[in-house]
């Protein structure tokens, strides 16, 4: 019983100069109680503006956001239903997610206040109820609460922004580049305590973060972004050890590894298009060392691939591939 | 037992039984402290002329246009007032008025202002385009049309200057209310299940504040000079009242008698000093050390931007 | 290989302005040489002193600092100790730096082209179509698509990789024989990190450039340096060959930093972060500074800085306990 589910989400937004942007175009996702999806992308897939959507902090133009079974609304002018609190959103950036001039325990304390009203007693297991409860629950000392951010470095902020999000009891948590802004070696402890989290009290994550190194080593499953759409979703494991489609491929063979010496790693010919005016077809055909000539003429739908596993490639498709295995047989 | 011989201090030394509480150092700047003393001094003047000022400012008792001396330390005027007196209860005019303007201001424009940003949309347009207008209005111009209509007097000057003054304020709020509203942390806090307009109150509010005193503060030496200028040009206070702007006006007829003017302007000018000093250092000591870019600039930035 | 850089007992301290106390030392005791045609990799945190190391070898340093040391370039001149007309040969000319973001290091008001004929011609003396000639020529080097209509470009109309190829290219206007780059692909996407490696890396063979690669990054070092220096506040605790480094490192700080950060090819393991955090300048502690966050620290650690000792051929480790001295592994 999927707690987060995403069909078809399409985002657009108006440019300066007015032409529309489909930032998401048609997005299909779900995520499960205790689980780690990890939405990996690069510069210009549209993967925040997606976090922003799945959280219900902006609306969609398309498709549905549904939480627990129900579909959310966007924030509007009105107080966000009851219903909907289980659903928050960590931001990437935590020194401005945070209010420089309330201390952390007001802060923290926002999300227990009317979540108190309705949530409770929905969750399973014990809920955290107390500010430092929660600050403990995220690793941070109870004199922490009586701090100011500016007070904090960035990785005990972005512990507070967690702290905040769990004080609402959620069942789902949306991540966007939570690490992304933190130090190195800050960014594994983060990591640990996010799994840590999933794993006890049963939160389902939504991890979108360019970082596929660190993404690999926390999420269940990873969904692959590029051009507003999922190229590739599959269990972590199976992606990184066999990845299907060639943007996939392309990701995964870039990242320099130690565990390889000496291999330059593989650059993708090109530029990322303008989401205005996207390719015909595969979106991703111009860069693609294996497109046919279909490619360029429609749109691949998510082929499964195994348990979990869909891609969105001609490639994968059954009919070309036994197409392919009968000429060669030939 | 004594305090003296109580055990922990030692004999001899006083010690205070009460902890002086400690200003944190960004408030003790120079700065601060110079404009405070300014300030601080010329409150206590204002408070205390009728008690301190050697003559009643108004009584027409001496030789008129007697240079400073030992009984006239500022010397007298053209009717014969002395001008000490007369600079010191100048000062019971100039800053109560200049602080009930910058109040006003701050009334009609702040309110003006917060909603256009809380708003934003065609409230704001409409708002921010009145703004505009009246910014445009010539403050004398429409001083004069006041006096015209209802006289002069410095009460009606402190409600044309009121009346117009107000834009800055309000472009400023507007501003501030908007950023923040927009801000990450209101996002949060509205995901979170709070209001627009509990998110206004609760985080808004605060951050807002701050850069409204310092306004607030460097406003009023803007609004005594104002009032002055006004006077001056005789459209605020009438003689008899003893007001330094109107001082300066009969002074600037007869600059071989400099005192009648020069003192008047020197306590003008150190009044608005002593504001600007405290508004800055205010500006200084507000300054939200908290989201400071430095750090974040220090760390790894993303490789994504927002999409 | 020729040594085009030899760095000896580099120190970089900072007097604190007005005050009596002694001055923080911010680098301390480094030495290295980088060859022609090499790339000498210097790993390390934020803080560890590898930023400013090369500050001081480009001769910007900021103010209120001293350095000690010396750091003779073709066996000739100590950048050190250049001053006025003698610096200004160097800088920009024959050696080169390359920083990490692109958009504040390009100028926002002048087009690329300006930007990199009037490097060339401030330092060659060049004519101007000369100029323009070998601009043309170092922007296709640097794989810029349609370098003329580029020439006449701003900075803000690329994306952050074109931006790096286009600084990369400033540094390599004056045929440089040193290129210092300070992170310079950490604010890019890893598909075009790969790029801007193999450039570098083609850069290194054909022109026989000599390039210190500073990062916090272990597998871009892994991917494309000969050799690395790990530092650690201040000070180089371990230099090797790559893949030494990564499969038979001897410092307990370099081990920790290896499995701090996820690599693919581990399982869904946890990721182990190192515990604490790096010591302040100020009050850095007496003996090894990684002491008080080692686990096999002893008492002969903070009893005195140790010393980088040669362990075998290429291979020079700071640690007198030694716990990963081959067949004594705790």
């Amino acid at each position: 019983m999927t707690v987060l589910e995403l069909t078809d989400v399409e985002v657009t937004y108006q440019r300066g100069d007015g032409t529309p942007v489909r930032a998401v175009a048609g997005v299909s996702l779900t995520v499960n109680p205790g689980e780690i999806v990890g939405l990996v992308g690069e510069t210009g897939c549209g993967k925040s503006s997606l976090a922003r959507a799945a959280c219900g902090l902006t609306p969609v133009s398309g498709g549905t956001v549904s939480f627990e079974g129900r579909p959310v609304r966007a924030l509007g002018a009105r107080e966000r239903p009851v219903e909907d609190l289980g659903l928050q959103l960590v931001m990437q950036n935590p020194y401005s997610s945070l209010n420089p001039r309330r201390r952390v325990e007001q802060q923290v304390a926002d999300g227990m206040r009317r979540a108190a009203q309705g949530r409770a007693g929905q969750h399973p297991g014990p809920a955290p109820h107390t500010v430092h409860e929660l600050l403990a629950l995220v690793g941070l000392p109870s004199e922490t609460a009586r701090r100011y951010p500016y007070q904090l470095s960035g990785g005990q902020r972005q512990r507070v922004a967690l702290a905040r999000a769990l004080a609402a009891q959620p069942s789902v948590i949306v991540l966007d580049e939570p690490l992304s802004a933190l130090d190195v070696s800050v960014q594994a402890q983060v990591a640990n305590l996010l799994r840590h989290l999933a794993d006890e009290l049963r939160v389902g994550m939504l991890l979108i973060s360019h970082d596929l190194a660190i993404v690999h080593h926390i999420a269940d499953r990873t969904a692959v972004m590029y051009l507003g759409r999922l190229v590739e979703t599959a269990p972590t494991r199976e992606l990184w050890s066999s990845p299907v489609h060639p943007y996939s491929r392309a990701l995964i063979g870039a990242i320099p590894t130690t565990a390889s010496v000496g291999r330059l790693p593989e650059a993708l010919t090109g530029e990322v298009p303008d989401p205005a005016s996207p390719p015909s077809g595969c979106r991703f055909h111009p860069r693609c060392a294996h497109r046919m000539d279909q490619c360029q003429l429609t749109e691949p739908p998510a082929f499964g691939h195994g348990s979990g596993w869909q891609v969105a490639c001609w490639l994968a498709d059954p009919a070309v591939s036994s197409a392919l295995a009968s000429s060669e047989e030939a | 037992m004594t305090a003296l011989t109580s055990p922990g201090l030692t004999p001899g030394r006083f010690r205070l039984a009460v902890r002086r509480p400690r200003v944190p150092r960004r408030w003790r700047t120079p700065l601060m402290i110079v404009g405070a003393v300014i300030i601080g001094c010329w409150v206590l003047v204002a408070l205390l002329a009728p008690f301190i000022s050697p003559a009643n400012p108004l009584a027409q008792d001496a030789a008129p246009l007697l240079p400073p001396s030992a009984q006239h330390l500022f010397g007298t005027d053209e009717n014969g007032r002395d001008v000490l007196s007369r600079v010191l209860y100048g000062a019971r005019v100039s800053l109560p008025l200049g602080v009930i303007l910058v109040l006003l201001q701050l009334v009609i424009g702040g309110i003006l202002g917060a909603i256009a940003g809380f708003f934003g949309g065609w409230v704001d347009q409409v708002i921010m385009r009145f703004t505009d207008l009246v910014f445009a209005f010539p403050t004398i111009l429409l001083a004069m049309v006041v006096v015209a209509a209802m006289g002069p007097g410095i009460f009606h000057a402190l409600i044309a200057v009121a009346a117009v003054g107000w834009p800055t304020q309000a472009r400023v709020v507007r501003s501030l209310v908007r950023t923040t509203m927009q801000s990450d942390y209101v996002a949060v806090s509205r995901l979170l299940g709070a209001s627009s307009i509990r998110a206004l109150r609760v985080e808004v509010v605060r951050n807002v504040l701050g850069p409204v005193v310092v306004l607030a503060t460097l406003g009023v030496g803007n609004a005594i000079l104002l009032l002055s200028g006004l006077s001056f040009l005789g459209l605020g206070a009438r003689p008899p009242m003893a007001e330094w702007g109107s001082m300066i006006a009969s002074g600037s007829q007869n600059f071989q008698d400099w005192w009648l003017a020069t003192f008047a302007g020197l306590a003008i000018l150190t009044v608005v000093m002593g504001f600007n000093f405290i508004g800055d250092a205010l500006r200084d000591a507000l300054d939200p050390r908290s989201v400071t870019d430095e750090a974040y600039g220090q760390v790894r930035p993303t490789a994504g931007e927002a999409a | 290989m020729t040594a085009i850089l030899d760095v000896r007992h580099l120190g970089v301290t900072v007097g604190q302005h007005g005050k009596q106390d002694k001055p923080v030392t911010i680098v301390d005791d480094v030495s290295f040489t980088v060859s022609r045609g090499e790339v000498l990799g210097l790993a390390g945190e934020s803080g560890s002193g590898k930023t400013m190391t090369a500050l001081a070898l480009m001769g910007i340093l900021p103010p209120h600092t001293q350095t000690s040391g010396t750091a003779v370039f073709d066996g000739r001149d100590d950048l050190l100790a250049l001053r006025g007309n003698a610096l200004r040969k160097v800088q920009g000319r024959r050696v080169a730096m390359v920083f990490q973001d692109p958009a504040s290091s390009l100028h926002p008001m002048l087009t690329v082209g300006k930007q990199l004929t009037e490097h060339m011609r401030h330092h060659l003396g060049l004519g101007k179509r000369e100029a323009r000639e070998r601009a043309l020529d170092l922007l296709d080097q640097v794989r810029i698509p349609n370098p003329r209509a580029a020439l006449g470009s701003y900075p803000h109309q690329f994306s952050g990789g074109m931006r790096q190829r286009i600084q990369i290219a400033i540094a390599l206007a004056c045929d440089p024989e040193l290129l210092i780059a300070d992170e310079p692909t950490t604010a890019l996407d890893v598909t075009i990190q790969a790029g801007i490696l193999r450039l570098l890396d083609r850069l290194c063979a054909d022109r026989g450039l000599a390039v210190l690669l500073i990062t916090h990054d272990l597998g871009i070092l892994s991917a494309i340096a000969g050799r690395v220096l790990v530092m650690y506040s201040g000070r180089v605790i371990e230099s090797s060959a790559t893949g030494e480094l990564m499969t038979g490192s001897r410092h307990p700080y370099t081990r920790a930093l290896l499995s701090s950060v996820p690599h693919p090819g581990a399982a869904h393991a946890s990721l182990v972060p190192i515990a604490g955090t790096p010591p302040a300048p100020t009050a850095r502690p007496p003996g090894c500074a990684f002491a008080p966050r080692c686990e096999f620290a002893e008492q002969a650690c903070a009893a005195e800085v140790p010393a980088l000792t040669l362990l075998a051929e290429g291979h020079a480790c700071a640690c007198p306990v030694d716990p990963f001295l081959a067949g004594d592994r705790r």
